[in-house]
């Protein structure tokens, strides 16, 4: 079945409307249009269709090296989606401007597949329909979120629908039920899009981990309790570019959690809000600019799944991030949608005021089973009677004098006690852990001490690469720490003991300046696509592209000498008509065929009349039946013909047989 | 165990393929593949509008699943069969429907069920297909194309869906319908199902109506050149009982002095009373022409698309010579060694195609039984037509004592495509010997 007229043409109007090209979808739609006022038809054969299936792939091929270039591995189909309609069309045009209604289905295959039945290799497929969906495929990808999407993609659908519908139902029940489907689509299409936001919600953890992502800015199960030795890799995920002063930030933040219950740190209220973007669709200011302030450039490669960006505290302004959102929450996380896999974005900052909402009462809470080992502590170290300042030094230095860092971590049987968590023991027995017992222990001290704290994860900036120049931060540079709140702002504190940076440097590998080098030479090629990608396609893959393109089209029009067929002229096909082949009675003979036995092979007209008028449904018309046939007779045969009275009786019989035919089917009531 | 395995793998396939094929329309098919795609591109509703298709197309599909779930109407039918159908020809016939409800039905299709052509599992692990010993060995194991062969060999009939006209309430239809057998041998029917499709035409919910028939289709006949069978009249004793009357019915001769010992009926009294002597009528048997048609089961592993040409070949043979004036004896061996005959008021062309029509493999006896069926026979017979399946020792050594029996002989022997040549440059050939190359078979008939 062919597409009803102007479906593909309003579809590559729609599609051009949307994906801002709206002439090349115009000239589209013009050309496929326009082939039904052509009088002229091509004799297109299986070469000629191989040839211009050829042409789609070479064209393909052409919109998979632009995508690739110009993308990510996440966003690849947004650029190589949109332009689905162009690839396909000369397999399209083809279809409509040749004499054949379909196109053989081994044509799409060379050589032809061993498993293809006789049956299939002279199968014909009509590749109408499968544009008509991939031009909806490509609009669908242009993402322009607005009300007019959905109607355009539901018109297109209820006019392919309408056309295909059963006879069965009568049109306005179809159109009722049409709307009322458009509705529930509507609806649920806005469910949708709230499901995803619960689901990511509710399994952020997993997608992280799915990805290869450290952090999630829902839940963070640290490894406290765990026995055994952490292990990260020494792979380089963020390279740092401080400009201004020179100095790096030293800690990159990405999340902060809020709650702690035995190992896992919680944040409350975590809703994430879009930030408008600045001046250019790459800028996003957060804050208002101070008076100094201090820069860097970060350098990461985002991957599926959350897309957390790594920030210094106190960012205040991102530039050249050109992703389509950028969200924030109230713990200071920045997610971003959408945009390249691999980003190079500046952040300025300045550690006064920060993105973090102010403290919540939760910021103050401490788990129940902690609280004996934290009052113990808290005494000790006299922290109820201490200003805030005075507890953090307090803090500060009861860390750094009585605590040890390990990445070994074991739990002392002898002097265990069972009813005591492991951040109790961490306190009170064997005092020596990694970066999330410091930073755990620290955040519930200061929240003993009535100091509104939280839980910060991140990266720490320490190692500087001679080979490329600037500050590289690797997996096993992940990192804790606590944010306290005090003069109206929000303040790091970083109480793991200075060692564990030598500690963590004394596990890398041997094989680890290969893998460094390997990663530098990805960075740059990376940071080349992104900087130079579209660009040099144009230089380059553009100036191979036309002249092979042009090369095909004339090929395929000039050099083969195609044969063209004009469609016979209204004339010329009088004289072939058979005569009488416009009789009304061929009206009433397809409205009879629905209520009575249809003609058998080789019955004459009149015979099957006599044969069906006895038939409850033509029983009141049989006199009327045997006029029209005996006119229809005249009309053929007699050399005479019917005058013009005639004629109008005929029609006068037939319209008349097919009213009561349609009354007795459909009884009004 | 594996092949148990995956044998019901591509049952459970099979059949999900055949649930999509029947209750979704092409219109139903599209919705459903454009589904998938937007399910895929729009999984993240933050980067692309495809979830909003697929939320349209989801609602659309869904509303269209559960209409097809809800169809209770019940009708009559009636299939008016041919006596015979032929592999290959359109076969039309008549169906006569009748409404069951007090509604009228409008916009229904009609679909005839036949047989589960799907392999056994026996079939599927002891029958391989052609060439298959040339696959690799993850083919040969997963038996993807033993499986799909099979299935298209025991494909029966190909059937178009048909429009039903509008049935009023508890009335009646008649409707001509199509179908093209594919394989010869009995075309059964289980039932016919009428498809009610919904409003959008995507999904149909069926009503069945069970309707077991069979109709017996004959083999795929080539027209033959004018051709003339080899051997002539040569004494051979048709034999009274063979002949188109009741009783003695022997061929009159002349009329001959009596001599003693001549029955009394034959004496000719007319004859007797002119001459003054007693005249005696003389009389001898009819003689009749007898062909052999001697039809080769025995497929050793062979293409069976092979063993259905020689089939073919033999129905050929047997619709087209003139069997007024001859008899025609058809030879083979199945469960057991068969012989018929026809011609001359004994079975008629269409038995013999009846018969043509059940013939099967044989795989459980040696070829030496046909070897002693022909032997039995060749006596009576004037001439031999053989239909042979390879060309080996064994049948060599039939057609060398055809010969030796001195009957003129034709010797037809099918062959795989692309291996004519082998069996042609093969030493010893026969008088008038032609190798015919399965699918180019009509070819090669029009040139003996």
């Amino acid at each position: 079945m062919k597409t009803p007229p102007l479906l593909l043409g309003a579809c590559l109007l729609f599609w051009g409307w949307q994906t801002d090209i709206p002439l090349v979808g115009a000239v589209m739609a013009l050309v496929l249009e326009g082939s039904r006022a052509m009088g002229w038809r091509w004799e297109l054969g299986d070469d000629d269709f191989g040839r211009l299936w050829k042409l789609s792939l070479s064209l393909l091929l052409g919109d998979a090296v632009y995508a690739m270039s110009v993308s990510q591995r996440t966003d690849l189909d947004l650029y190589l989606f949109p332009w689905l309609p162009i690839v396909f069309f000369p397999m399209v045009a083809g279809q409509v401007y040749s004499t054949h209604d379909r196109i053989p289905l081994r044509v799409f295959f060379w050589p032809l597949p061993s498993w293809m039945t006789p049956e299939q290799r002279i199968r014909e497929i009509n590749v109408t329909y499968p544009y008509f969906g991939a031009c909806l495929l490509a609009t669908s990808v242009s993402n322009r979120e607005t009300m007019l999407f959905y109607a355009g993609n539901a018109v297109l659908l209820g006019w392919t629908l309408w056309t295909a519908r059963s006879r069965r139902f009568p049109a306005p029940a179809w159109l009722a039920l049409f709307a009322v489907i458009i509705a529930v689509g509507y609806q649920s299409s806005g469910l949708l899009s709230r499901m995803q936001k619960v689901l990511e919600r509710r399994y952020a953890s997993r997608i992280a981990q799915g990805t290869g992502e450290l952090t999630d800015p829902y839940e963070s199960r640290t490894a406290i309790g765990r026995i055994g030795r952490l292990k990260l890799s020494g792979a380089i995920t963020l390279r740092i570019d401080p400009f201004f002063s020179g100095r790096p930030p030293g800690l990159l933040r990405q999340t902060s959690y809020t709650l702690y219950n035995s190992g896992y740190w919680l944040a409350t209220r975590p809703q994430f809000a879009r930030v408008p973007s600045g001046a250019y669709s790459d800028e996003w200011e957060l804050l208002p600019e101070p008076e100094d302030y201090d820069g860097v450039r970060i350098s990461t490669r985002l991957g599926e799944g959350l897309r957390l960006l790594a920030v210094p505290h106190g960012a205040f302004e991102l530039d050249r991030l050109p992703v389509k959102d950028l969200a924030t929450n109230r713990l200071g996380t920045f997610r971003v949608f959408g945009g390249p896999d691999w980003v190079n974005y500046s952040a300025r900052f300045h550690p006064g005021q920060t993105i973090d909402g102010p403290p919540g009462i939760e910021d103050l809470r401490i788990p129940r089973n902690e609280d004996t080992a934290l009052q113990r502590i808290a005494d000790d170290l006299g922290l109820h009677n201490l200003k805030p300042e005075e507890a953090i030094a307090t803090i500060r230095a009861f860390f750094e004098e009585h605590f040890r860092y390990t990445t070994f971590l074991s739990l002392p049987e002898e002097l265990s006690f069972e009813a005591a968590s492991p951040l109790s023991r961490f306190l009170l027995e064997f005092r020596e852990g990694h970066c999330e017992y410091f930073a755990s222990a620290t955040v519930l001290l200061l929240r003993e001490a009535g100091i509104p704290s939280r839980y910060v994860t991140g990266y720490a900036v320490r190692e500087f690469s001679p080979r490329e120049q600037r500050y590289v931060v690797r997996m096993r540079d992940a990192h804790a720490w606590t944010i306290y709140y005090a003069d109206g702002h929000w303040h790091e504190l970083d109480t793991t003991p200075g060692s564990w940076q030598e500690a963590e440097s004394a596990r890398a590998a041997w094989w680890e300046p290969v893998t460094d080098y390997l990663s530098t030479l990805q960075f740059r090629f990376a940071r080349w696509r992104a900087e130079h990608g579209m660009g040099a396609l144009l230089s380059y893959g553009g100036a191979l592209l036309v002249p092979l393109i042009v090369f095909g089209v004339w090929r395929f029009l000039v050099k083969k000498r195609r044969r063209r067929f004009q469609r016979l002229a209204p004339a010329d096909k009088s004289l072939v008509r058979p005569r009488g082949d416009d009789s009304e009675f061929y009206r009433l003979e397809s409205q009879l065929i629905r209520c009575a036995p249809e003609r058998r092979p080789g019955e004459s007209p009149a015979r099957w009349l006599a044969r069906i008028s006895d038939t409850p449904a033509c029983r009141p018309l049989a006199s009327s039946l045997f006029d029209a046939i005996r006119l229809h007779y005249r009309h053929r045969f007699d050399p005479l013909g019917l005058d013009s009275h005639e004629r109008v009786q005929l029609a006068r019989i037939v319209d008349g047989c097919i009213e009561q035919l349609r009354t007795t089917a459909h009884p009004r009531r | 165990m594996s092949k148990r395995l995956l044998y019901r793998c591509y049952r459970i396939i099979s059949d999900v393929q055949y649930w999509i094929r029947r209750r979704f329309t092409n219109g139903g098919q599209f919705v459903f593949t454009g589904l998938v795609l937007a399910a895929m591109v729009g999984v993240d509703t933050t980067r692309t509008l495809a979830y909003q298709v697929f939320a349209l197309l989801f609602c659309v599909l869904a509303f269209s699943i559960a209409f097809s779930l809800v169809w209770t109407a019940k009708f009559g039918a009636q299939r008016q069969l041919p006596r015979y159908g032929s592999v290959g020809v359109p076969l039309t016939y008549r169906v006569r429907l009748v409404n069951r409800t007090s509604k009228p039905q409008a916009g229904l299709f009609l679909l005839e069920n036949l047989v589960d052509p799907r392999p056994t599992l026996r079939e599927f692990i002891e029958q391989s297909e052609p060439g298959e010993a040339e696959r690799s060995w993850l083919s040969r194991w997963l038996g993807v194309s033993r499986w799909r062969w099979l299935a298209t060999q025991r494909h029966r009939g190909r059937f178009r869906e048909r429009a039903v006209p509008d049935l009023p309430p508890r009335g009646e239809v008649e409707m001509a319908v199509e179908i093209v057998p594919l394989l010869r041998g009995p075309l059964r029917f289980t039932g016919l199902s009428l498809a009610r499709p919904d409003p959008f035409n995507l999904l149909r919910a069926f009503s069945r109506v069970p309707l077991p028939q069979s109709l017996p289709v004959l083999p795929r006949r080539y027209p033959l050149p004018a051709f003339t069978l080899p051997g002539s009249m040569k004494y051979q004793h048709g034999g009274v009982a063979l002949a188109s009357t009741v009783g003695e019915s022997e061929e009159f001769v002349s009329l001959r002095d009596y001599r003693p010992g001549d029955p009394v009926r034959h004496v000719h009294w007319r004859s007797w009373a002119r001459m003054g002597k007693p005249i005696v009528k003389e009389y001898e048997d009819e003689f009749f022409v007898r062909h052999a048609l001697v039809l080769d089961t025995f497929l050793a592993g062979g293409d069976s698309e092979v063993f259905e040409e020689a089939v073919s070949v033999a129905a050929s043979f047997a619709c087209t010579l003139q069997t007024q004036d001859s008899l025609l004896d058809l030879m083979f061996v199945g469960t057991e060694a068969y012989h018929f005959t026809s011609g001359r008021g004994l079975a008629h062309t269409d038995q013999i195609l009846e018969i043509l029509a059940s013939v099967q493999v044989c795989r459980e006896r040696p070829f030496h039984s046909l070897e002693h069926l022909v032997a039995e026979h060749v006596a009576r017979v004037s001439g031999c037509i053989c239909i042979l399946l390879a060309w080996d020792g064994e049948r060599q050594k039939l057609v060398r004592r055809l010969e030796a029996a001195e009957i003129p002989l034709l010797v037809l022997v099918l062959a795989a495509p692309g291996r004519a040549g082998d069996i042609a440059q093969t030493g010893y050939r026969p008088e008038r010997f032609h190798v015919l190359e399965s699918g180019r078979v009509e070819e090669g008939l029009a040139r003996l």
